[in-house]
Order: structure tokens, then C-alpha cells, then sequence
């Protein structure tokens, strides 16, 4: 029996045992909202803002990948400048969070273009290793510049009062700068959706994705375009920065912190797939803030303590994209064929 | 002077030379055929003319309706009106029919209308929004025909196509090689092993063997001399 007929059985198996286990996610999602309501809001708010913010890093992460063949690995340290330009811009010169929001991605845009136009555009050709190694370079040195000019100690910066009042959502209120967020991160994946699938640079980048020879062969310019996706990248990681930066705050390891979970996403979403990296995205960042809580109350109601495992959310993660992998390895929008 | 002028070209890949001294004239509205065994320079000729990054060129000339090709960038060249239909066809298989297309138009100078390229091949007309992954081999060397026309070009080069197809559709891009030569004024520099295509299709045929032209000759002694056919071809 060939390979492909095999896989198409265990799928089969698994898509009638499919059901069951949604079924049963649904349970206990169930469940943890009846033991504790409120918490459950809160969690599943909390893990919908993370999910976003590895959404916005996955994206550029995804494009950078897909088009160059490169894991740009200096992008969390994208991400994470997009805060510290916040802390510049609103605690050091006084600028309102509306000039950030709008200034800062910008010029994270530039530091991203700096990063190809001085380092990477010399590495396409070389195995990937090269390019993966430089960009950790990269990330380490954006990441230490980061401490020098700012300091090691966290920092944070006044959240504008309009964001500042919590919003009620009858079992628990939310500070309104988390629910901001999101609706920014929602909108940022609609404009790249429609720039991406509805226009014509969009159409000529998806073509560089699958063939970037062939795109060169009908006059397409690719590599003005991958300066244009890095720029664009760059800045979608920097808004996800300046948000997390007015949110949470930050600290010069974020970026590292945040760079490897993000790499999961769009392994687990699968590589060269957008809308692969932003289902990853939420899964991921919902599984982290729900696992612990699901666990917990199946303990209370089981009177079983030790399913309450401390620290599970770490682990959830990799969890998950062990568990993807081992059904299938291309991820779960991957291009037909990858890994397999 | 020729459309298409190939001169003591020398070119090649990090594991060593590939063309020897290749000489080629393509003159304005020939139909003429690149034949060779596998591995014989002819891929490796077609893309030292569209200036892809490999295989490197170290010595000779590439002229084009004027124009010097060793000095100018890939992605300009199809903008001089010279088209690749590559081997293998390479259509974007997760971009549907009409975007394969529509992309090729977007980026050319003076394209035609990418509707009239569904009158032109109406094989494609009912699968326009099918990703062009899910279509069969002739579909889709169809698609990579139309792709290359709609950039209205002077001049295509089509590597292989006939590659792999049933004899039926074979006829069908013979048929379709003879249209756009004959009908729409196109040049055509086609590269074959398959020697019945060539035949039925070009005009005039340049022999190459092991990174050297061997020989130039007419249709009708390509048909009736086997020992140079055996030679050269082994057919």
C-alpha cells in the first residue's frame, strides 16, 4: 500500500474521532465557565490578547519565511523595539499614545529595512543556516543595544486615560486597553488579508511565495518586493509591540521570549500559510491562558488534585505543536506536500 | 539582423561548463527548435537567454531585438517582449487560473486582454477560478502558453512542452504553436527531445550535443536523415 493511501486512512480514523474530541475540548471548556465564570472571561481575554500579539509577530515571520526561504529570527527584537520606541516616544519625549501607535511601527519599518538592505539581501542564496545565524546575530545585538540605551529593569508607560477605565462584561470587567488591542491586531490581519488577496502586489507576492524564479521570469521585481515585506512586517511586529508595551510593558529579553513561541505558531499553522499562522496564533494563545484553568477546575470537580498540573501553560505550546506534527507535518494549512 | 542572436556562448553551473561556444540565430517570425538529448546544453541554453541567476555565463553574447541580455536585469527582459514557457510549466499551483494570467498581464508593458485569453484557449474558459494545482498536465501547459502570450510578446521560448503529455494533446500544442506563429506573428525558439514535435512545428533546427551545436538543419533533412537522427538524438 503506498504511503499517501495510508495517510489518507489515519486521517479517515482520525476525522470520525475527530468529533469526539471537540466534543470533549467543548465539555471542559464548559466546565471551567461553570466552576468559574469570571476567571473564564478573563483567561479567555487574556489568552486572545496573546494570541493576537503572536499573531502580529507570526505574520511577518510567516511572509519573511515563505518569500525569502529565511527564519528572521531578529523579528521579536522587532517586536520588541516597537515598545521601547513607545517608552521614547510617549515617556521620554511626551508624545501622546495616538503619535506611538502610528510613529513607532514606522520606525521599526526602518530598523527591519536596515536589517535586509544591510544584512540579510546577501544571504538568500546561501544555505539557510547563513541566514538564521545572522539573524540571531542580529537579534542578540538589537537586543543588547536595547539594554544599553534603556537599561535592563522593566519599564512601562502611562496607558491613555480613554484605555485606562475598564470595560464590564457582566461576569468581570477588563481594563479596555486589552480589549483595544485586539480590535487593533483584528484590523492590522484584515489590511494584510485584503492587501495579500485582493490586490495586485498581493498577487505578485503570493507568486514569489510559491515560485520566485518563475515571478522573476515574468517581470516581476522580486527583491523591491522583499523589501517591501520586510518593511511591512517589520512594522505589523512593531505594532504588536507598541501595544504589548502600553498593555503589559516590556523588558529586553520580550523579543527572545516571544520570538521562539511565535516560531511555533507558524510551524504549527504551517509554513507559507497566513491564515495558518493566525488560527495558530489564537489556538496557541487561548490553549496557554485556558489549559491551567480547564485543569484546575476538573480537580475541583473531579476532587482529583493532581490534574491541576502547576506550570502547564509553559508547556501548552509545544504541547500543541507536538501534537499537530505527529497528524500532520506540513502543519495544519501547510502547502500540500511539505514535510510529508 | 536576427531577433534572436546567441553568440560563442559559455556557460555553466559550480560543478563545471555545460556550453561551448553555442552559436544561434532566431530571425522574426521563425519557428525554430533547439533539439538535444537530455543533458545536452538546451534548458541550460534557454535560461542563460532569460538571464536567471544560474547557470552562470562566462564568455560570448546574448542580443535581442537590439538589446544586450548579459546587461540587463531578469526581470526586465520579459518587458523587451521576450517570454520563458519553462520546463515543467511552473504555474503558480495555489493561484487560480485567471490570477496565473492576470499576473503575467499586470506586469507587462503592453499586455492583452486577459479575457481574450479565454476565447484564445477555451479549455481554460470553464476552470478560470480553479487553482491551477488541481488541473492536468495539458491544462496546464496551456495556462503557462497563455500566461506567456497575454505579456504580448515578440518572441516565446518554450522549453519541453510537450513533456509528458498524451499524444491527443500534444497535437493540440502543435496546433497551437502553428496559431501563434503563423496567425499572431510570435518567434518561437522551442526546445525538444521529442523530434516529432520539432518536426511538425519548426521551420529550421539547431543539433546540440554535449554543450556544442552540432548542426543546423532543414525540416526536411531533420525527416529523412536517420544516421543524424541516431547520432545526435538516438532516435
Amino acid at each position: 500500500m503506498s504511503t499517501s493511501s495510508l495517510r489518507t486512512l489515519g486521517l479517515a480514523r482520525l476525522s470520525a474521532g475527530g468529533a469526539a474530541v471537540w466534543g470533549a475540548i467543548a465539555l471542559l471548556l464548559l466546565v471551567a465557565f461553570a466552576v468559574e465564570p469570571g476567571l473564564f472571561v478573563d483567561q479567555f481575554v487574556g489568552g486572545l490578547v496573546y494570541g493576537m500579539t503572536l499573531v502580529l509577530i507570526a505574520l511577518g515571520l510567516s511572509i519573511i519565511l515563505g518569500l525569502l526561504g529565511i527564519v528572521n529570527f531578529a523579528h521579536g527584537a522587532l517586536f520588541m523595539l516597537g515598545a521601547y520606541f513607545t517608552y521614547q516616544l510617549m515617556a521620554l519625549w511626551g508624545l501622546s499614545f495616538w503619535i506611538a501607535l502610528v510613529v513607532a511601527p514606522l520606525l521599526v519599518g526602518l530598523v527591519g529595512v536596515a536589517m535586509e538592505r544591510l544584512v540579510l539581501q546577501w544571504l538568500y542564496d546561501e544555505p539557510p543556516l547563513a541566514g538564521l545565524l545572522a539573524a540571531f546575530g542580529l537579534a542578540l545585538m538589537i537586543q543588547e543595544a536595547t539594554r544599553a540605551i534603556w537599561g535592563d529593569t522593566p519599564l512601562s508607560v502611562v496607558t491613555p486615560a480613554v484605555l485606562a477605565q475598564s470595560a464590564d462584561l457582566a461576569v468581570t470587567t477588563v481594563a479596555r486597553v486589552r480589549l483595544f488591542s485586539v480590535v487593533v491586531a483584528a484590523l492590522v490581519i484584515l489590511a494584510v488579508y485584503l492587501l495579500i488577496e485582493r490586490t495586485d502586489f498581493g498577487l505578485s507576492v503570493r507568486a514569489g511565495v510559491q515560485d520566485r524564479e518563475m515571478a522573476g521570469f515574468l517581470g516581476i521585481d522580486m527583491p523591491r518586493r522583499f523589501v517591501l515585506m520586510f518593511f511591512l512586517g517589520a512594522v505589523i511586529a512593531g505594532i504588536g509591540g507598541v501595544l504589548q508595551g502600553t498593555a503589559v510593558g516590556m523588558n529586553p529579553t520580550m523579543g527572545q521570549q516571544y520570538i521562539i513561541i511565535t516560531f511555533v505558531v507558524v510551524v504549527v499553522g504551517g509554513i507559507g500559510s497566513l491564515f495558518g499562522s493566525v488560527v495558530a496564533g489564537l489556538l496557541i494563545g487561548e490553549a496557554v491562558f485556558l489549559t491551567p484553568l480547564v485543569l484546575r477546575s476538573l480537580a475541583d470537580v473531579t476532587g482529583i488534585g493532581a490534574l491541576a498540573v502547576p506550570g502547564i501553560g509553559g508547556l501548552v505550546p509545544y504541547l500543541v505543536m507536538i501534537l499537530v506534527l505527529l497528524v500532520r507535518p506540513r502543519g495544519l494549512y501547510g502547502q500540500e506536500g511539505f514535510m510529508e | 539582423m536576427s531577433l534572436l542572436e546567441v553568440r560563442d556562448l559559455d556557460a555553466g553551473y559550480e560543478t563545471g561548463q555545460v556550453l561551448f561556444g553555442v552559436d544561434l540565430d532566431v530571425e522574426r517570425d521563425e519557428v525554430v527548435s533547439l533539439l538535444g538529448r537530455n543533458g545536452a546544453g538546451k534548458t541550460t541554453t534557454m535560461r542563460s537567454i532569460v538571464g536567471a541567476d544560474e547557470p552562470t555565463v562566462r564568455g560570448g553574447s546574448i542580443t535581442f531585438d537590439g538589446h544586450d541580455l548579459l546587461a540587463t536585469e531578469a526581470h526586465d527582459i520579459p518587458r523587451l517582449g521576450l517570454s520563458l514557457v519553462p520546463e515543467a510549466r511552473r504555474c503558480f499551483g495555489d493561484l487560480t487560473v485567471t490570477e496565473n494570467i492576470r499576473l503575467a498581464a499586470h506586469h507587462a508593458t503592453n499586455p492583452r486582454d486577459v479575457a481574450a485569453m479565454f476565447e484564445r484557449f477555451p479549455e481554460l474558459d470553464d476552470m478560470r477560478d480553479r487553482p491551477a494545482r488541481h488541473m492536468s498536465g495539458g491544462e496546464q501547459q496551456m495556462l503557462a502558453i497563455a500566461r506567456s502570450l497575454v505579456t504580448n510578446p515578440q518572441m516565446i521560448l518554450l522549453d519541453e512542452p510537450c513533456e509528458g503529455l498524451a499524444p491527443y494533446i500534444v497535437r493540440r500544442i502543435e496546433d497551437i504553436i502553428h496559431e501563434i506563429s503563423e496567425n499572431e506573428g510570435v518567434t518561437i525558439l522551442l526546445v525538444e527531445q521529442n523530434v516529432a514535435v520539432a518536426l511538425a512545428t519548426a521551420d529550421r533546427h539547431y543539433l546540440i550535443d554535449e554543450g556544442h551545436i552540432v548542426d543546423e538543419v532543414t525540416t526536411e533533412r531533420l525527416r529523412e536523415d536517420e544516421t543524424l537522427r541516431q547520432r545526435y538524438l538516438g532516435v
